[in-house]
């Protein structure tokens, strides 16, 4: 079920209404009516793969007491290597299989063997990378000792299936989202309204910004061979503000849904764009999968490389970025991209005394708006690669984008694209949502406190037009990006 | 809580009477202004899916025009045929294209599947009555919804262009100057192979059963059509149930079957469309059929077959 669909319209004030109104009276009643209601949701889309969340909350709660219970550390390690294969080898399965399997025939047939791998009809079930990462990490938080195993399974079950996470998080750590499920929710008016603008402001983003610039950045991705330089940089830069539109869309109606049903959930975006540095992007950027990424793979790895120095944080850095982008999908176009962050978060690193030097001696406003510019060309570029269905396909965009920026043709293309009826539409619509969302960086999302303190009606015009723009102007339906992974 | 619930009820209230009276607000500014004026001299039209439309070059034909639209159900040729009609009283004749595919199960579709809907009824949407929009949301009330912002902003278009005219935007001979090849022949073929011809849309039946009722409750003589067809059209298949749909629910209509008139392969650009030399050819004899008074004939069929051999190119 997608959150932009009528579909989910008609199911989620049913769900708030059954919420507050009739399972409210009990907490272990409203803890299961999540979880039935999550798994409603869930088995929308393919009721076949309940199955595999509820094998992932049963094993991953066995897991976390069995580790708790358990003094000896090799043995806790062990469980806790158990517990890993499992979730990993979920998405090995589901995820990867068929990606190794042709690269290991691939690699074969590099070197003149000639072997078949076959290939596997395998379905990938959405948002089995956010959930398996959520209970992963709810999993090394028992391991740590920083939180205490769950022992009661409805609510453990009701942190892994929580539908307004499960498909595309934001990815939920267990010290913050677990304890919300042990106490007694309240409906709290300011959280409600809150959550509505939130909701409000994601449908916007999602619908009119992502789909519309997705039906352009589409027309010219998949017929790239017919465009070049000034056209396949719009390309690209259409494509940087569909992909944050669409997840950091994605993102605040979740968290506006799980606001409406008393939850706090943490931040996933925080302005990416305006970022000085690569460092900086991924403090910004899908938030709660690069602190993941940072406490559980990149932090012990640097600490067991320590010994190596720098040259032991920049190999560490690059890995969890290749794995990052693995992580992203079974392609080579995401490794790469996970890779190339990595170099640059590597390079960050590395030239940090140079730059540092540089930044003492230059104009605080040149300096800060160069690192913007090239920090900011640098994410279109690898963008590229995310969006591009093969390396191929990224290479050639490329090099027809670099070839053709001196030549007129691919202006005069972007022109043509611009100028049209729904070109200057888009263009129109995507200026108010930058500067929205630049007036209201400070904010958790942009419109959480426009408007605050004008009069009502005023108030009430701003988010009546919105909804009006929403209504009038939506693209044609696209699934959510982060969906896919 | 209740102050939550009342203020999002509220909101979802106001949000919703917008929309609603600027959705019949426009509709209505657009049934009155609406243009359905044609020529004067215009006594023939022809209304139907893209067989007749590909089929009647209008400029080769004395008095008549085609109003004809690729993948238009009668549901949607009811407001057109009623417009027309009201707005022009010198319409004397009216042909409804009547052919093999138009009574099978799938034309509900070209009624209400996201594909038709949301390109004919944004079209239409001010002359349908209310009993068929309710038909439309009880079949698919998704895909309304999803029509009413492309309705409202269609409208909104026209009105601020203050472009009403009706008559001559959504409809018309189209000339198709592709060749029907072997290779189209097999892929055409192809297309067609998961289609139920056995099956019938009561829904098609009924909105023709309303056109011709609307006809001749105004006086216009109404003949069913059927236009040329290649002889391996395969929707021919459901021949048998098509001639009973006919005779039991249209025998007092008159139906002049063209669907045999023996073209050539080269006449086609496709298994059921006549492309730009056919349509010529077709067009120039039907013209030549009118003026030697085929609708005057007691035995139209007979007719038409006796005159074939004046067709262009007739072997």
């Amino acid at each position: 079920m997608l959150f932009n669909s009528i579909d989910f319209a008609l199911f989620f004030p049913l769900v708030f209404i059954l919420y507050w109104f009739v399972v409210n009276k009990n907490l272990r009643i409203q803890n299961i009516f999540i979880v039935v209601v999550s798994f409603v949701f869930y088995g929308w889309w393919n009721w076949r793969f309940l199955s595999i969340l509820a094998l992932s909350c049963v094993v991953n709660f066995v897991a976390g007491i069995l580790i708790e219970g358990q003094e000896k550390k090799s043995r806790r390690k062990m469980l806790l290597w158990a517990a890993i294969a499992y979730n990993l080898g979920l998405l090995v399965v589901f995820k990867y299989l068929n990606f190794f399997i042709d690269s290991f025939t691939d690699a074969f047939t590099f070197f003149g063997f000639k072997i078949s791998g076959g290939s596997l009809n395998i379905v990938l079930p959405v948002g089995i990378s956010f959930f398996t990462f959520q209970a992963l990490g709810y999993i090394m938080e028992v391991y740590r000792k920083n939180f205490a195993a769950a022992r009661d399974f409805i609510s453990f079950s009701a942190f892994v299936s929580f539908f307004p996470l499960i498909l595309a998080g934001p990815i939920e750590r267990a010290p913050h989202l677990l304890p919300q499920f042990y106490k007694k929710r309240k409906f709290d008016y300011s959280l409600g309204v809150d959550g509505s603008k939130q909701i409000l402001w994601g449908l916007f983003t999602k619908i009119v910004i992502a789909d519309n610039c997705a039906e352009f950045a589409n027309m010219i991705f998949n017929n790239a061979g017919n465009y070049s330089g000034g056209a396949l940089l719009l390309g690209a830069l259409l494509y940087t503000i569909q992909i944050y539109a669409d997840f950091s869309g994605y993102s605040n109606i979740a968290i506006g849904v799980s606001k409406l049903l008393g939850f706090d959930i943490i931040r996933n975006f925080n302005n990416p764009y305006l970022s000085l540095n690569v460092a900086d992007f991924w403090r910004r950027w899908h938030i709660a999968l690069s602190s993941w990424f940072r406490d559980y793979l990149y932090s012990p790895l640097s600490i067991k490389l320590r010994n190596w120095g720098t040259t032991g944080v920049v190999f560490s850095l690059f890995v969890t970025f290749l794995l990052c982008g693995l992580w992203h999908g079974a392609n080579y176009t995401f490794i790469i991209w996970g890779g190339l962050h990595g170099l640059a978060l590597g390079w960050d690193i590395i030239s940090f005394r140079t730059r540092k030097k540089i930044k003492k001696k230059a104009n605080p406003y040149i300096y800060n708006f160069s690192s913007w510019g090239i920090t900011f060309l640098f994410i279109i570029f690898t963008w590229i690669f995310f969006r591009a269905e093969n390396i191929t396909m990224a290479v050639s965009y490329i090099y027809k984008l670099l070839t053709g920026l001196l030549h007129g043709k691919g202006y005069l293309q972007m022109l043509e694209l611009l100028v049209s009826k729904i070109g200057m539409l888009i263009l129109l619509l995507t200026l108010i949502f930058i500067v929205v969302e630049f007036l209201g960086k400070e904010q958790q999302y942009a419109i959480a406190k426009l408007g605050y303190k004008w009069k009502r009606p005023l108030r009430w015009g701003l988010y009546l037009g919105l909804v009006m723009v929403i209504f009038l102007y939506a693209g044609r339906q696209q699934a959510f990006i982060y969906f896919q992974f | 809580m209740k102050k939550f619930i009342t203020k999002i009820v509220l909101f979802i209230f106001i949000v919703g009477v917008i929309i609603i009276a600027a959705f019949f607000l426009m509709n209505s500014i657009v049934r009155i202004k609406a243009d359905f004026k044609i020529k004067k001299q215009t006594k023939y039209i022809v209304v139907g899916h893209s067989h007749a439309e590909c089929a009647f070059n209008d400029s080769l034909i004395g008095d008549f025009e085609n109003f004809c639209n690729s993948g238009e159900s009668y549901f949607y040729t009811l407001p057109k045929v009623k417009n027309l009609i009201s707005q022009n009283p010198g319409i004397e004749t009216v042909f409804i294209e009547f052919s093999n595919n138009q009574i099978i199960k799938e034309m509900n579709d070209w009624i209400w599947d996201e594909k038709h809907m949301s390109y004919y009824y944004p079209t239409h949407s001010p002359f349908i009555g209310f009993k068929d929009n309710a038909l439309l949301v009880e079949k698919n009330f998704k895909v309304f919804l999803s029509t009413m912002p492309i309705d409202i902003k269609n409208l909104g278009r026209l009105i601020a262009k203050r472009d009403f005219n009706y008559s001559y935007n959504y409809g018309g001979y189209i000339s198709l100057n592709k060749v029907l090849n072997g290779n189209d022949f097999a892929k055409r073929l192809y297309s067609y192979h998961n289609v139920d011809f056995n099956s019938v849309s009561d829904y098609s039946v009924l909105y023709l059963k309303q056109i011709i009722d609307f006809c001749l409750a105004h006086k216009k003589k109404v003949y069913l059509v059927r236009s040329p067809f290649y002889k391996a059209y395969p929707g021919i298949k459901n021949e048998k149930l098509f001639q009973e749909i006919r005779e039991k629910n249209f025998l007092a209509i008159e139906f002049l079957d063209f669907g045999r008139v023996p073209f050539q392969m080269t006449d086609y650009a496709d298994l059921e469309h006549l492309n730009k030399q056919g349509s010529a050819k077709f067009s120039k004899w039907f013209d030549d059929l009118i003026k030697k008074g085929l609708l005057d004939q007691k035995d139209k069929q007979q007719f038409i077959e006796d005159n074939v051999c004046g067709l262009s190119g007739f072997h």
